[in-house]
């Protein structure tokens, strides 16, 4: 089904589009927001604030960008809300962000033994401790596989910005990587 | 690119461990559902109201304006008894409010809960 078929049958009060609707960017709307909010006991009451309010709003969906970037919208801008309103400094400037240092990752992360699955844990334990554009940017990208237009749709972010965020994120997990694990340094040669 | 890069890139497009819920569509649904039937209905009363209210007003000038020099006896009478009058709208609005929207609200409850 697509998108404008699937909006004018939410339209008109199909619960079976109701539920395709959901079922449809469900996972879009929980990874952003699970990576924005990283606070697991509000995710899911956040992800249902995104759809009541994609549901009230479709009315107002022109269709000049896809429905996905217009609900990803929704769920950035809810996020941001939920973080402003806990008190979370969201301004983190490209060039003034520090990287994390290795005491805010678990203890363990750093004296396992390397292995593709302890690394896999060890990056994502780096991209909770990274500031929220970062974070927001590198799972739009990665795990959405959106281009740098959606993104900027959905973030409001220029362009440059992103490739910003996208680079300096990455080089962070890698210093990080290599940092925590200097062993692994040999096995995995860094060329830059 | 080396196999750190590859690793990073590989752990980046890994999705979450924890999962949504089962329940979260229905849950969800649940809850569109009743919002949509709480905007219908209160939509329905604001509209049947302002129909009658707004005809209750026209009329109201038409039997005022054509003697509005001279004392009109049916504004003294209304003017005189205005907390009888306001009762009254009053008791005509809850009524009307129960009608349509309380009463349906039940009917709805106990259909979804009968359905669910």
């Amino acid at each position: 089904m697509d998108d404008a078929t699937l909006i004018a049958q939410v339209q008109a009060g199909s619960k079976h589009a109701n539920r395709f609707l959901i079922e449809k960017y469900k996972n879009l709307v929980w990874h952003m927001v699970l990576r924005m909010v990283s606070q697991q006991e509000d995710v899911e009451d956040l992800c249902q604030e995104v759809f009541l309010r994609v549901f009230k709003d479709i009315g107002k969906f022109r269709g000049e960008s896809k429905l996905s970037t217009w609900i990803g919208a929704i769920a950035y801008n809810i996020s941001i809300t939920y973080l402003r309103k806990k008190g979370k400094n969201l301004v983190v400037p490209v060039e003034d962000y520090t990287p994390v240092t290795a005491g805010m990752l678990s203890e363990d992360s750093a004296d396992t033994a390397f292995d593709k699955n302890n690394m896999k844990k060890i990056v994502h334990q780096i991209i909770e401790s990274l500031p929220v554009q970062y974070r927001t940017v590198i799972t739009l990208f990665y795990l959405e596989e959106l281009s740098y237009k959606e993104i900027e749709e959905i973030t409001g972010m220029p362009d440059g910005t992103i490739k910003s965020y996208l680079n300096r994120g990455r080089q962070t997990i890698r210093e990080r990587i290599i940092k925590l694990v200097p062993d692994m340094q040999p096995e995995l040669p860094v060329t830059k | 690119m080396n196999e750190l890069d590859r690793l990073i890139q590989e752990a980046l497009k890994e999705k979450p461990e924890w999962e949504l819920s089962r329940t979260f569509t229905d849950t969800l649904l649940e809850k569109v559902e009743k919002r949509l039937w709480w905007r219908e209905v209160i939509q329905a009363f604001a509209m049947k109201t302002a129909i009658v209210v707004g005809t209750l007003v026209i009329l109201l000038i038409i039997l005022i304006l054509p003697s509005r020099d001279t004392s009109n006896p049916f504004l003294t009478l209304l003017l005189d008894n205005w907390q009888l009058v306001t009762g009254i709208g009053l008791l005509v609005l809850f009524t009307f409010f129960s009608d349509q929207v309380l009463l349906k609200y039940f009917n709805f409850r106990v259909s979804y809960q009968n359905t669910g």
